[in-house]
């Protein structure tokens, strides 16, 4: 139960990515606003409702107040950074994390097409990645309750 | 004062080091402390880093500074001044230059990648920045706006030097008088169409510049539109524009002339006479609607307005073939 529960939050956190991404691509294609501008107006649209929803949430405003205060600091840097801290206090599968974090690596195009075009890379294979982890869930949730039900079944046989 | 001197300087600094990468800073900081009265620091791949200051232009070549820079520094600072975010930019750099935090402006050349069209779309392999540091002079229009003023209505002034002498600080200085008033007259509302950012020198919607209380703002507008928006919008009693180029600018000059408002723009060239040579004989219809025309050139490194021309009746006449056609235009007052 313990491990399907953690295998649940982790889905829940690269869902959490893949909705930040989102959010990011329409930020950058109707606001044409620069990358840490991005992730502040993002930041905005963030709810406060889970522990890890409020880390992303002040991840992404530290990224925009460290770009404006640290003048010089790579944008990618930055975020990877802030958005490691903020993974370190929740639950959050290591590819997931990986593969949103390149999307701050993608960075510096000239046209607005190759940016969005970048960041749709990284959501498909967050979305991808996704559905992985649902069906690795799946399978070995099975695995997990078959393996109880023959301990059972083992510990019945030798009570009797 | 010499503290308070100190301390304007250290903020013009930090608002310059914030565009370069942090791995250049040190070199930055070497740099600009050699400059006495930054004005352009020009960065070009396989050159040396380049300033000119109040004393000319310094090159960094001897061996203690010496800085050639690389593709991959112009590079960093390309990412960096754009926030790592060309793409946030790409009118700009279409047109060659941006605005950045404290209004400072930066020129761009490179390749230029052309659409199907045949217009700029953007430009790549950028090969030199130069960095125009924004220098807002207060009190720089304190010599003319005493001609600017006609009782209380305000004259349609044009503004003519040859690039680089100080006309958009001596106009930006103009509509912030205007705007605030003074003790003889009272603040006006003013329009301002900034077409290049150069007036306000606006970043991310935000003017830098001071440019009075009573002034609006259309940023990176053109021109052409950004006169009618204004007349219709704001109900501007003054519009001011650089840098009139084409047949359009000047139809929407005209348009808000005949709305009552008051137009105060620059133009490239030396005096009148240039103008007549740009924009040809139909200049004349159009001209004839300015009455203050103030001049200014270099003298050393500084700009100095030259003359100040007013027009001495509205229905003079303009006859080309005249040895100075100007003559029945305008009466001078030599400043």
């Amino acid at each position: 139960m313990q491990y399907k529960r953690e295998n649940d939050e982790k889905v829940e956190t690269d869902r959490l990515f893949l909705k930040v991404l989102h959010l990011l691509r329409s930020e950058i294609a109707y606001g044409v606003s620069t990358l840490p501008e991005c992730c502040f107006n993002v930041s905005n649209r963030l709810g406060t409702s889970g522990e890890a929803e409020r880390g992303i949430k002040q991840a992404l405003i530290n990224v925009r107040d460290r770009m404006k205060q640290e003048n010089g600091k790579d944008f990618g840097e930055v975020f990877g950074e802030e958005i490691n801290k903020a993974a370190a206090k929740i639950s959050v599968d290591p590819e997931g994390l990986e593969i949103f974090a390149k999307f701050a690596e993608n960075k510096g195009f000239s046209d607005i097409e190759a940016q969005i075009r970048a960041l749709d890379l990284c959501a498909e294979m967050l979305e991808e990645r996704i559905e992985e982890r649902k069906k690795k869930n799946g399978e070995k949730g099975r695995l997990a309750v078959k393996l109880g039900l023959l301990g059972g079944i083992l510990i019945v046989i030798l009570l009797i | 004062m010499t503290g308070h001197g100190e301390m304007e300087r250290d903020m013009k600094w930090r608002n310059l080091l914030r565009l370069f990468p942090e791995k250049q800073k040190e070199k930055w900081v070497r740099v600009l402390k050699q400059a006495d009265e930054l004005r352009e620091i020009r960065i070009r791949i396989g050159q040396p880093v380049a300033i000119v200051d109040r004393r000319g232009e310094i090159f960094f070549t001897d061996l203690q500074n010496s800085w050639i820079i690389t593709e991959q520094e112009i590079n960093d600072i390309f990412q960096q001044i754009c926030g790592f975010s060309p793409y946030a930019y790409e009118d700009e750099i279409r047109q060659g230059f941006l605005t950045v935090s404290g209004g400072h402006r930066i020129g761009i050349t490179g390749r230029t990648v052309l659409d199907e069209r045949g217009k700029i779309r953007t430009i790549k392999y950028v090969q030199a920045l130069n960095i125009r540091v924004s220098h807002e002079v207060i009190g720089a229009a304190d010599e003319v706006m005493p001609y600017l003023y006609d009782g209380e209505n305000i004259k349609n002034t044009l503004i003519l030097s040859l690039p680089g002498v100080g006309k958009t600080t001596l106009l930006r200085d103009i509509v912030r008088q205007l705007s605030d008033g003074n003790s003889k007259h009272c603040g006006v509302t003013v329009g301002v169409v900034d077409e290049r950012s150069e007036i306000a020198a606006c970043h991310m919607g935000s003017p830098q510049n001071d440019l009075g209380r009573r002034t609006d703002v259309l940023d990176a507008c053109p021109k052409a539109i950004g006169i009618s928006m204004l007349v219709r919008a704001m109900t501007p009693r003054v519009i001011a524009v650089d840098e009139l180029m084409g047949k359009e600018d000047i139809s929407a000059v005209e348009e808000a002339m005949g709305c009552g408002c008051s137009i105060i723009a620059t133009l490239h060239g030396k005096d009148p006479e240039d103008i007549l040579w740009k924009f040809g004989d139909r200049s004349a219809d159009w001209i004839r609607r300015f009455q203050l025309f103030i001049m200014l050139d270099r003298v050393g490194n500084a700009p100095h307005i030259t003359e100040i021309r007013e027009r001495r009746k509205a229905d003079a006449s303009f006859d080309r073939r005249s040895p100075d056609p100007w003559r029945n235009l305008w009466a001078g007052h030599a400043v």
